[in-house]
């Protein structure tokens, strides 16, 4: 458990939001023990309006900022509200949220909503303040306020917003609500890889505040560049070189913001890719063929890699051999040349000094050939003029060198051996090759398969499947071309960024500036450098931590060995032989949970719990997995939970029990509450949120 | 004010550096948190802390080993 002071939300107030009409209240738990408070309603009822609520009342912000172009009319205050207000009529809307310590009671936060009709019109604006589109005439007006104790220790009703979001960012980190307040639905996201990654490259940002190291590294290169400008201005030519420096530059940036959109892009369509084809196993054939399909896939991959290989291979055969294959001939003459040379006397025998002094010191004297012979020998007569000749010209060494150089590359340039070992290469890459062609044909008869398929839903997923994944091959094509011209944009940067340099040295410029230059240099190398130790750091922690839950809680914990977060933040749950295994949807939602978990856990918080539909889209034994999950996990933390009826109260037809078995209120639950429809004594239509009793 | 993550002081304070590579990150930091500050003017910003070292010889020269 976190050694962080508990704080929670003791209740919660809203006034003429969203559906509800009028005032509701509803109290949550306090109890370490009954640390779960459930609120059920059906699809639609207001279930994540409360949620959202009670993020806007906390940060001032909406949980989902909407523009003029995607915004509806349901905003803050209640639709029907704004709808039939009158001229000169005004109403409010607001939320106010009782927040405790351990001690009790620490702030009472409101935020409030006031709408004014000036004038009657039909025409329609975009209110940021209400986050949706309302009657032109109407303004609304935002007011904050919070009680709280000052530095004396009195009870004050603070309305300055900018000290409200002060006090708050201190209990609750904006950039940290996902740990706090959960959206469920991202938890079905851990069942893709690439969505998965992204949450969890998004989480480490958030815990680390990386944005700020990325800000001060930007903003260090705009300085630089800043400086240089300034220096250049005062020479025609440096100046040039600036310029195109900065042409050069934003030509970077440009490329580097269309390779993010590409990048989101790829990201998007591996996401829908992956639901497709969870899409296709979904249906028993479909299942039956994607795992034919992704067998064959592995193979692919892996003869691809054989087959860059071999061609790597082959490169650098060819680049060994060839040459010395070309001037084969010509040595093969040249060493003809010497041997005729050698014969006629007209050069020293190809024999170094070293081991003629060998021969010479040899006893009983012997030459190389294995012939014992005298000193009055003609042989040796002849071997001392040799030695002679050798001593007295250096050329004589140069030769005897050049000659044995000759006879290795003769000895290993054999084109019979070449052509052999090169064929054995051509071979290998052509029978990999010949494999590939055959998989891939393989893999177009399973697709047009899936083709065959009737899907419950009248889908053409084979037609999806084609469509994204010829999408991700163009944009993963895209990108790599983007990369290959940023690397060539990077080198012609750095070169005029050197040549600008010595000019500017050359020209005796200002040598403040060259120091500011200097210093600016090794503070953006130094917060680069930190920024990937951090990341590094936090991935581990995050892999350590995630780890710890879900070994602990996962449906069939015993088959998994440890959890794994990847460098490019994959995240994937691997047996004792370090194999990664298959999830199911249950156990990729215990991923997600161990995640955040565990991010709580780094962050040392023990603040509140919310999550808005954590058993959304899974079967009853897998929402009663979770639920345990969470029940054990976060043990004296407040948990509220948003759930509809059929996720808590009903079971499934396989014989699962509700949730509400296992989070009994006898046990662990503290209060349920039941969003129901009702008519507010003037006729408005509205929801209202009521205790839930009934007999478990 | 954005909170500056502890994680990142950790990481920026290093002995081994020079105090005044920590002194500049810290302003740079102060500087990117603050909620009052312009954007757009930060590079003028930190052209005026850099200003305050440039002077410091064995501190310039610290840093052109360093990117070296």
């Amino acid at each position: 458990m976190s050694t962080e002071p508990r704080i929670l939300i003791k209740n919660i107030s809203i006034r003429n939001c969203g559906n509800f009409y009028g005032q509701h209240d509803i109290d949550l738990s306090d109890s370490l023990d009954k640390n779960f408070t459930i609120v059920i309603g059906t699809s639609g009822m207001g279930k994540s309006t409360i949620f959202k609520l009670i993020y806007w009342c906390l940060f001032g912000n909406h949980y989902d900022p909407k523009t003029e172009d995607d915004s509806s009319d349901e905003g803050i205050i209640n639709s029907t509200l704004l709808k039939n207000l009158g001229n000169g009529d005004k109403t409010t809307a607001s939320v106010t949220l009782t927040i405790n310590d351990q001690d009790g009671e620490k702030y009472i936060l409101s935020r409030t909503l006031t709408a004014t009709n000036h004038r009657e019109t039909n025409s329609k604006k975009f209110d940021e303040f209400n986050n949706s589109r309302i009657n032109s005439g109407i303004q609304i007006i935002s007011e904050s306020k919070m009680k709280m104790k000052d530095d004396d220790g009195n009870i004050i009703n603070e309305k300055d917003t900018r000290l409200i979001k002060n006090a708050i960012s201190k209990l609750f980190p904006e950039n940290l609500s996902d740990f706090f307040l959960f959206d469920g639905e991202k938890l079905v996201q851990f069942r893709t890889k690439s969505e998965a990654a992204e949450l969890i490259k998004k989480g480490i940002e958030k815990i680390s505040g990386l944005p700020i190291v990325d800000d001060i590294i930007a903003n260090s290169k705009k300085t630089q560049s800043s400086i240089l400008k300034h220096i250049a201005d005062k020479d025609v030519d440096s100046s040039d070189l600036a310029r195109r420096l900065e042409d050069t530059e934003n030509e970077i940036n440009e490329k580097i913001s269309l390779m993010n959109e590409k990048t989101i892009e790829l990201n998007k369509n591996k996401a829908m890719y992956e639901q497709v084809i969870s899409k296709i196993q979904s249906n028993k054939t479909g299942k039956d063929i994607q795992s034919k399909i992704n067998n064959l896939e592995k193979s692919r991959k892996s003869l691809t890699k054989e087959i860059t290989k071999a061609e790597s291979k082959m490169k650098d055969f060819l680049f060994d051999n060839l040459p010395e294959l070309l001037i084969r001939d010509t040595l093969e003459k040249s060493e003809e040349i010497f041997a005729k040379l050698e014969d006629e006397d007209k050069i020293p025998p190809s024999i170094s000094r070293g081991a003629i002094d060998k021969i010479l010191a040899s006893d009983p004297l012997r030459c190389i050939c294995g012939r014992d012979f005298q000193k009055e020998d003609d042989s040796w007569k002849k071997l001392d003029e040799i030695k002679q000749v050798i001593i007295d010209d250096d050329i004589s060494q140069g030769i005897t060198q050049g000659r044995g150089l000759i006879s290795q590359i003769l000895d290993r340039s054999m084109p019979k051996k070449i052509n052999q070992d090169y064929f054995d290469l051509v071979e290998s890459a052509k029978t990999n090759r010949d494999e590939k062609e055959k998989i891939l044909s393989e893999l177009d008869d399973y697709n047009d398969e899936i083709k065959s398929i009737e899907f419950e839903d009248d889908e053409n997923y084979a037609q999806q499947k084609n469509d994204h994944w010829e999408k991700m091959s163009l944009l993963t094509a895209e990108i790599s071309s983007l990369n290959e011209d940023l690397e060539n944009l990077d080198l012609e940067k750095k070169g005029t960024e050197s040549k600008l340099t010595i000019r500017l040295q050359h020209e005796k410029v200002d040598i403040l500036e060259r120091n500011k230059i200097s210093i600016i240099k090794a503070v953006q190398k130094f917060a680069f450098e930190k920024r990937s130790e951090i990341v590094d750091e936090l991935r581990s922690k995050t892999e350590e931590a995630t780890n710890k839950y879900f070994l602990e809680s996962a449906p069939e914990k015993e088959i998994f060995d440890h959890v794994k977060i990847s460098s490019k933040y994959d995240i994937t749950a691997c047996d004792a032989d370090d194999y990664v295994k298959e999830l199911s949807k249950g156990q990729s939602h215990v991923l997600g949970l161990s995640y955040v978990s565990g991010c709580r856990q780094i962050t040392n918080t023990n603040t509140f719990l919310f999550i808005d539909s954590p058993l959304h889209n899974i079967s009853g034994d897998s929402r009663n997995e979770i639920s345990q999950v969470l029940s054990k996990n976060l043990p004296g933390v407040q948990v509220v939970l948003f759930v509809t009826d059929s996720e808590y109260l009903q079971g499934d037809e396989k014989g699962a029990k509700p949730v509400r078995h296992y989070l009994n209120p006898s046990n662990k639950v503290w209060k349920e509450y039941r969003i129901v429809k009702t008519i507010a004594d003037d006729g408005v239509k509205g929801k209202t949120i009521e205790e839930y009793e009934r007999d478990v | 004010m954005v909170g500056i993550n502890k994680i990142i002081l950790e990481h920026f304070s290093d002995p081994n550096n020079p105090k005044e590579l920590e002194e500049i990150l810290k302003s740079f930091l102060d500087i990117e948190s603050s909620d009052s500050m312009k954007k757009s003017g930060v590079d003028k910003l930190y052209d005026i802390i850099l200003k305050k070292y440039a002077n410091n010889k064995e501190f310039v020269d610290w840093c052109e080993n360093y990117v070296n």
